[in-house]
């Protein structure tokens, strides 16, 4: 016989009791828990997204627009290469890579073509697509989104193709987009010319959908050395982690880069990044009202248990309980019913997070196993605050209410 | 000397006015006595039990068990008085509803953080003493109210205490089962050496004890 089995006898005589008190913090347990389970995977769906499109974020010229990017045109804008080392030095959190790039419009073979200038090791560790074309080697690690399938699945093919991708692009070597090489009948080990310049294809690129698939790609200083834009580049594009984006990493680079346009892969930023804040404002609004509730629901059972159980209280300190041990026993008994509430609760929220997760979101929720901690912790919590003052009162019974209530 | 009281009053305070349910109240009680209160309704006797227990705190005077003053001034004392040195039994029995006969024997010595084995023994052999050794598992509610009262008692003396008090013990009893539940009472005070102090209505009763306080209108008579 112990406090703890006094008062798990307790709870058990009196079954109905315990659920209808720990029916308000199991539900908000478990709408809290339902919430922020959608809302991690959504996030990390948001994550996966961006890191799979690759470059996230394109830095412009100020007068530049994204079509001028685009289509290349021969008077497009350009800002100047150190650029990039503006950002470098700065040490921004949540840039993961950067890509400066040169594009003109050019004719090969007699086809109009755009040539981009790239540095190959930025470029290729900022397209996951060309990654996982055995381009590289060692696996991608994208801090922001360590579950992203590309990463996890890009597995080194050919190490003399990863050494010529990374290391030996030479100066006149050059990566040919699927739709580009067709067009200009390019394959792999042809030389051919550009501007009087003698190329040597390294790479037909795999088709990826996008304009990279028109596009001849060369060392980015070869690229200004034929054109003669000394120093100049067109864009960069930089891999920005998710969350740093929401965080304001965009305005960071503005006042890096004044001068420049800097635009963001709008949609998918702006509404799944703004769904995911407002589920998470959603479960703190949830948070707040569950503790005040939660705390309130389980305070008022624990008075009506304290005037329930005057007389067994009074039996107790007859007996020679001191004021400690009845304390103990309530609060004992609230950090009980948390207990319980919060594996409820987590269990009730991680169902309904699945179901509704599917349904409503088309996302496969799986269980936060974290949760499972921070629900019993908070629950516990909350229980053991509301009960603080029933259980100083049951305190300060008398010893002798046990004989008044005969 | 188990037991001295010395001056010992209490007034309580009701809307007609104070009551004075004990005025200077003055009695010794010897080791291993039998002392039995009696009086009229209304004439302080469980008023006077109360206080020597403990559980009632006197307006004035003092109470000396075994020469120290028990109203030290913290609570705790007095519920350190209570769990080392008396054992209760109340007309009502005063017994936890949802626990067995044998927890209910066994919370006593869980308050005095004994080892759960020796709480389980000593409350084992205390129902076979008082003839409950086939009722240990047995709720409350499923026990006669002699058998009750004879679990009350085992709870009473499952501290080892100096001093048993009784409240109308056999108050709620059939004439045949009060006889039973008097001779236990009896069993332990003269068998073990144990003090108790009862107080009674009934003269069959009062005709166990060794010692009669009559109380009348508070004061002694």
């Amino acid at each position: 016989m112990s406090l703890y089995s006094l008062v798990w006898h307790e709870l058990w005589h009196r079954k109905s009791q315990m659920i209808s008190g720990l029916l308000a913090i199991t539900l908000g347990i478990g709408v809290i828990v339902g919430i922020r389970s959608i809302t991690v995977v959504s996030e990390k769906a948001v994550a996966v997204n961006l890191d799979n499109l690759g470059a996230n974020v394109l830095i412009l010229p100020q007068g530049a627009s994204v079509d001028d990017y685009y289509s290349a045109d021969i008077d497009a804008p350009t800002f100047p290469e150190n650029y990039v080392e503006r950002v470098v030095t700065s040490a921004l959190p949540g840039v993961d890579n950067m890509s400066p790039k040169l594009t003109r419009r050019v004719k090969i073979k007699g086809q109009n073509v755009v040539l981009t200038g790239i540095l190959p090791g930025s470029e290729i560790a900022s397209k996951p697509i060309w990654q996982t074309a055995g381009l590289i080697g060692d696996e991608l690690q994208v801090i922001c989104a360590e579950t992203n399938p590309a990463n996890s699945s890009s597995g080194f093919k050919d190490e003399r193709l990863q050494r010529k991708g990374i290391d030996s692009l030479g100066l006149y070597d050059c990566l040919a987009g699927s739709e580009a090489a067709k067009r200009t009948g390019l394959s792999e080990g042809i030389k051919f010319k550009i501007k009087g310049a003698e190329f040597n294809v390294a790479k037909i690129l795999p088709e990826t959908g996008t304009v990279d698939d028109d596009r001849i790609f060369a060392h980015l200083h070869t690229v200004q050395k034929l054109l003669g834009i000394k120093d100049q580049i067109s864009a960069i594009e930089i891999m920005g982690c998710c969350n740093a984006i929401s965080d304001g990493l965009l305005g960071k680079l503005r006042n890096i880069l004044p001068d420049t346009r800097i635009s963001t892969i709008g949609q998918i930023v702006s509404t799944q990044i703004q769904t995911n804040r407002l589920m998470n404002r959603v479960s703190l609004i949830f948070l707040i009202i569950i503790f005040f509730v939660g705390g309130v629901s389980i305070g008022n059972f624990m008075w009506a248990n304290v005037n329930e159980r005057r007389k067994e209280i009074g039996i107790l300190l007859m007996i020679g309980a001191p004021k400690s041990s009845i304390y103990m026993i309530f609060l004992l008994k609230a950090a009980v019913l948390g207990f319980i509430g919060g594996v409820a609760g987590y269990i009730i929220g991680t169902i309904t997070g699945l179901i509704a997760g599917q349904y409503l979101a088309g996302l496969a929720v799986r269980p936060v196993l974290i949760y499972f901690f921070w629900s019993i912790l908070l629950s516990i919590l909350i229980s053991v605050f509301g009960s603080l003052i029933p259980a100083y009162l049951a305190a300060e019974i008398e010893p002798f209410t046990n004989l008044q209530e005969v | 000397m188990m037991l001295r009281v010395e001056k010992l009053s209490k007034q309580y305070l009701h809307a007609d006015g104070p009551v004075n349910a004990l005025q200077e109240i003055t009695l010794n009680i010897e080791k291993g006595e039998f002392a039995v209160i009696t009086g009229p309704s209304g004439s302080g006797k469980s008023t006077l039990l109360l206080t020597l227990g403990g559980l009632i705190k006197p307006s004035s005077g003092d109470i000396l068990f075994k020469d120290q003053t028990i109203y030290h001034p913290s609570n705790n004392g007095l519920s350190d008085f209570r769990r080392l040195h008396i054992g209760f039994v109340m007309q009502n029995f005063s017994l936890i509803p949802y626990l067995s006969a044998l927890k209910n024997v066994m919370i006593p010595l869980a308050l005095q953080k004994t080892v759960k084995e020796t709480q389980r023994k000593r409350a084992t052999d205390l129902l076979e003493s008082v003839g409950l050794k086939d009722r240990t598992n047995h709720l409350p509610r499923e026990l006669s109210a002699g058998q009750q009262q004879r679990v009350a008692i085992a709870r009473a003396m499952a501290n080892n205490p100096s001093l048993l008090l009784a409240d109308e013990p056999t108050g709620n009893l059939d004439p045949c089962l009060a006889l039973e539940i008097l001779e236990l009472l009896k069993a332990f005070n003269v068998e073990k050496g144990i003090t108790v102090i009862m107080v009674t209505h009934s003269p069959v009763a009062a005709d166990f004890g060794t010692k009669r306080i009559h109380l009348k209108g508070g004061k002694l008579v």
